[in-house]
């Protein structure tokens, strides 16, 4: 429930100040962070390792090589990753299907990490139209994009929604746009992200990412702590819930892809759902 | 069974401990305001010779029983003139009295009478007692004398900040303060962004509050009792007061219903906050509403005098809403029926019917329109017997039964195609208490007040309950018909104040009290909401408990001018509620797998100065102290301290009276920041930047402070008609104080990650016009 929208409403309102301070935090040793992903989409499976930084270091951060990964299905099919770039390990083989637990094994400067994870069963998008939006306070002018699916009733299911203009799809890695289906399950829905708009004629992509639930679980406590300008978390911060185990940030996410392409035009407008 | 025979027998024993042969007559009744027939709570009968004395309940309920033969009784209360009686005693009398207000001139003497060295002589500890009355004690802040506000000017109490409801008494909670008014307990102190509280100071008679450790009548909140009598209304003549300010207007009125027999009061606040957004910059501000309002009402009539009957009831609420696409509001409405009834000349019985209800609402319209609320409905009986037994001997017992109805949550959606209603069922669960405290002077110098509390909660049916694993899974279900019993507990309470008096000018006192608190406030965010979930103890939830023990050093100086004293406490919880990561409150069947539970300790030294009497007058305040916290699942059990702790807190408030026309007030206050969680490093998911961090609140934020000034101009005093003009800067050096702190990428250059401070209010103007009649 989006109570902190409200919240954070009001605070928007009345914070007459804003301005940029000095802190001083403390030496912190660097962790090691796993960002990896399977899907169904594409074959592919990449682990990107890395090291973190001092917080207002402006240099990126260091990227940790010569790891040994692998991945095992529950049917004991393994396969050992490849280092394509310093820090980066693929593998092009992988045939990876729902329903199956797959296994990330990495060992990395002596110490072992292991993560579990389902890609759960792929729901596709069945279409999507647009809607156009006149001034309003939280909205510019311009056409927002909705995406209609049908969530299956009987079982628990997560999304993440992002939606971009063709020509700009590194805006959207950041969206932050997820939903478990518990107030529509089973329902036909429509899922709209209304904060970008766009103009008649652009190629908008809408990607439907079907996500297990620990990938789930993981995106909603990143969100609270990342992303966005305004991010003025009200929860008390901490490092979100990840799958891996023995200590190291990140995450091993399992997901489906569903992606459909919509040019504007006042053709494709939506008739339903309009108040 | 037991229990009650065990009870029994203790008031026989005590009540035979008369000790003297001679024979012995009870002088009782009620001490009253001249001008209004108020009840004068507190007020003093004094028998010099024998250096005895009693003091007015409440009610103003007196009862003193003295040995045959003529007395020479004085009757006092602070600001009034005393007066003193001689009395044959012969046989029981009823006595009751009228005390006058003293004119300026005269209040300066009387003020240095025997009355006001009670913080040396009385036997309670930790505790501050404000009158509204006690004209030289408050100052003005946005035009009104807020009580609520003059406490968290005190040590040992901090405040919550801007935007922020809710207080914090010696590292305790914000839901660990028990705030009644006229016995009906308010779920939600404050009106929006803690500007406000919800008592309209106009309506308000007297206020006590303890700081942890109130005697065995008072229950079910670990860390403070607020308990506010409102005014009962001009028992004499119709009578005005109200003030037209800036931000906020109130009116109250006054009258008898039958002169010296009845009377009634109704009071009014409305603000208009919203009548400043237009400053802000955002056009958001616009469309937007921000306002609250509160109604009290309250009547009484004397049937006879050993009955009186009062109803008394309070209505508020607070309203905000951004043009149609977002809106809430919340409030709370209580309604007190009571009837004071004596029996004899020594035993005084207050009995209670109380209804209180708070809840809130948030709609939203996004395409589809959302409602969410929730909130607590209380029915309560509640009977206090006090016992006069004799000048050394006051027992106090009682029990108190309340029934509690949780709605947890419901989101109504008006169009069930995309959104499905839901609803968390209510829950039930009964509150019971039952106590018998003993005042009793071990001798002239020692003064001793103990008592014993049994408290229960015990949940009821209809509901399912479920346990949970580390993973949040359930691992059982179970389902109780209505009235079944889910769970059952009961907690000893041992109260006990010790007050060693050295003399008229000093005195030691030590308490101990064990607090069991069966509610608990769900909050998870560094921010008080009032959108925060009250929810009882359960089979997962188990009640709060805590310890606290205290030592204080009082003195006064130069004839009672200067009152001082230092107190240290240090006080142990168990079963204190944090949260998991990513926990999800609101609206969540299964709320209970997200919490965590463990221990708290806080520990403190109080530093207090008052000036009472003089041109210039006021009082400082210091606190040294810490608060901290340890569960299993946060840090693995390492001790963090939680987001109010405070290592120092400052309060100077100062009041000088040019002359009758113009007075001058100043407070000015510091506080150590709020512990945070701030980054150790960064990493990149997903091509966004994000913070990685390390201890639960192991950083500062920046320190806390402000002052605020105020100027009353009083007009020339009519015949019958007073009023003053009141000038006030809230924040008047315009310092910014970090409402929150976020860490962003720069908006130029999103390689590099800055902090960013928030800030609320600086010099926030108030003009008012207060009058009376």
């Amino acid at each position: 429930m989006k109570a902190r929208l409200i919240f954070f409403s009001l605070i928007i309102l009345l914070t007459s100040c804003e301005d940029v301070i000095e802190i001083e935090l403390n030496y912190m040793e660097p962790k090691l962070v796993i960002e990896g992903v399977i899907t169904d989409s594409d074959n592919q499976c990449v682990i990107k390792l890395s090291k973190t930084a001092d917080y207002f270091n402006k240099k990126t951060n260091p990227a940790v090589t010569d790891a040994v990964i692998t991945l095992t299905d529950n049917k004991g099919r393994i396969v050992n990753f490849t280092e394509v770039e310093p820090g980066i390990y693929s593998e092009e083989s992988v045939q990876a299907k729902p329903d199956i637990n797959y296994t990330l094994t990495i060992l990395s400067e002596g110490n072992e990490y292991e993560a579990n994870a389902t890609i759960p069963r792929k729901v596709n998008i069945d279409s999507l139209t647009c809607k156009y939006n006149s001034e309003s306070i939280f909205y510019e002018v311009g056409y927002v994009v909705s995406c209609h699916f049908s969530d299956p009733g009987a079982v628990r299911n997560f999304y993440r929604l992002k939606t971009y203009n063709i020509n700009d799809s590194t805006h959207a890695r950041s969206s932050e746009d997820i939903y478990n289906d518990d107030m529509f399950n089973g329902n036909k829905v429509e899922l709209a992200w209304s904060y970008d708009v766009f103009q008649q004629s652009d190629t908008v992509v809408v990607e439907l990412y079907t996500l297990d639930a620990q990938t789930y679980e993981y995106y909603k406590t990143l969100f609270q702590i990342s992303g966005g300008d305004e991010m003025m978390s009200t929860t008390t911060p901490a490092n979100p819930n990840s799958n891996i185990k023995n200590g190291a940030l990140g995450y091993f996410g399992a997901y489906t892809i569903s992606r459909d392409t919509i040019i504007i035009s006042p053709s494709r407008l939506s008739t339903t759902g309009n108040k | 069974m037991k229990k009650i025979q065990i009870l029994f027998l203790l008031i026989l024993f005590i009540s035979t401990c008369e000790g003297m042969a001679q024979q012995k007559y009870t002088i009782s009744g009620y001490i009253k305001c001249s001008e209004t027939g108020e009840a004068l709570t507190g007020a003093t009968v004094i028998i010099k010779e024998l250096n005895k004395g009693a003091m007015a309940n409440a009610y103003g309920f007196y009862s003193i029983t003295l040995p045959e033969g003529k007395h020479s009784v004085q009757y006092s209360y602070m600001g009034r003139i005393s007066k003193t009686e001689d009395i044959e005693l012969k046989g029981n009398i009823n006595n009751n009295v009228e005390l006058q207000q003293a004119s300026v001139e005269i209040a300066e003497v009387v003020i240095v009478s025997e009355a006001s060295n009670k913080n040396i002589k009385a036997p309670e500890m930790s505790v501050i007692k404000i009158s509204p009355k006690d004209v030289v004690s408050i100052p003005v802040i946005f035009g009104e004398q807020d009580i609520l506000k003059t406490i968290q000017l005190m040590p040992g109490v901090a405040s919550s900040g801007e935007g922020n409801s809710g207080f914090y008494v010696r590292g305790g909670g914000a839901d660990q303060n028990l705030i009644i008014l006229d016995e009906a307990p308010i779920y939600s102190s404050a009106h929006l962004l803690g500007f406000f509280s919800v008592f309209n100071s106009d309506a308000i008679k007297d206020m006590e509050f303890y700081k942890g450790n109130a005697p065995a009548n008072y229950g079910g909140r670990l860390s403070s009792v607020l308990d506010i009598q409102m005014k009962e209304g001009n028992a004499k003549k119709v009578s005005a007061s109200g003030g037209i300010g800036l931000i906020a207007s109130r009116l109250t009125v006054e009258a008898p219903i039958v002169k010296d027999k009845g009377s009634f009061i109704i009071s009014g606040r409305r603000t208009y906050a919203d009548i400043f957004l237009p400053l802000w910059h955002d056009p958001a501000a616009k469309e937007t509403k921000l306002y609250f309002y509160d109604f009290n009402a309250k009547a009484n009539f004397k049937i006879n005098d050993k009955n009186r009957i009062f109803l008394s009831g309070y209505f508020g609420r607070d309203v905000f809403r951004m043009s149609d696409l977002i809106g809430f509001n919340w409030g709370n409405k209580t309604a007190t029926l009571r009837w004071n009834h004596i029996f004899g000349n020594r035993l005084f019985l207050n009995s209670s019917l109380i209804y209180s209800d708070y809840n809130y609402g948030i709609g939203y319209n996004v395409g589809e329109v959302l409602e969410v609320t929730s909130g607590i409905k209380d029915y309560n009986l509640k009977e206090d017997f006090q016992y006069y037994i004799n000048t050394k001997n006051t027992l106090n017992f009682g029990f108190n039964a309340i029934s509690h109805t949780f709605r947890p949550g419901e989101l109504n959606s008006d169009n069930e195609e995309f959104y499905n209603s839901k609803t968390i069922g209510k829950k039930h669960a009964g509150e019971n208490a039952v106590y018998i405290s003993h005042k009793f002077d071990l001798s002239d110098r020692l003064k001793l007040n103990y008592g014993l509390r049994y408290s229960n909660c015990i949940v009821l049916g209809p509901d399912t309950v479920h346990t949970y694993n580390g993973n949040d899974e359930i691992t059982s279900s179970a389902f109780y018909k209505k009235g079944e019993i889910i769970k059952d507990y009961g907690i000893l309470e041992p109260r006990l104040t010790l007050n060693y008096i050295v003399n008229n000018k000093m005195s030691v006192k030590m308490s101990y009290a064990r607090n069991a608190q069966y509610l608990h406030l769900l909050s998870n965010s560094t921010v008080s909401l009032p959108t925060d979930i009250w929810i009882s103890s359960s089979k997962t939830i188990k009640p709060q408990i805590a310890d606290q023990i205290a030592l204080g050093f009082f003195r006064n100086f130069k004839d009672n001018m200067f009152e001082s004293s230092i107190e240290v406490y240090y006080k142990n919880f168990q079963h204190q509620i944090d949260y998991q990561n990513g926990a999800e409150i609101i609206l969540n069947e299964n709320v209970e797998s997200q919490l965590v539970f463990g221990k708290g300790r806080a520990y403190g030294a109080e530093l207090f100065i008052k000036k009472r009497t003089g041109d210039l007058t006021g009082w400082i305040g210091y606190t040294l102290s810490r608060t901290e916290r340890s569960i299993n699942e946060i840090d693995y059990g390492a001790w963090y301290p939680v987001k109010h702790d405070r290592t120092h807190d400052v309060s100077i408030v100062l009041m000088y009276d040019f002359n009758d026309k113009l007075k001058v007030s100043a407070n000015w206050v510091y506080n150590t920041g709020n512990a945070v969680t701030f980054p150790g490093g960064k990493y990149v998911i997903d091509g966004v930047i994000v913070p990685a961090y390390t201890n639960r609140n192991g950083y500062r934020m920046p320190a806390y402070h402000r002052l605020d000034l105020g100027v009353t101009l009083t007009n020339k005093k009519r015949e019958k008609f007073e009023s003053s003009w009141n000038f006030s800067i809230y924040n008047a050096y315009a310092r910014r104080n970090t409402y929150s702190i976020s860490f962003r990428e720069n908006v130029n250059d999103p390689s590099k990650t800055e902090a960013v401070r928030h800030s609320l209010f600086q010099l926030v103007p108030s003009i008012t016009y207060n009058f009376k009649f």
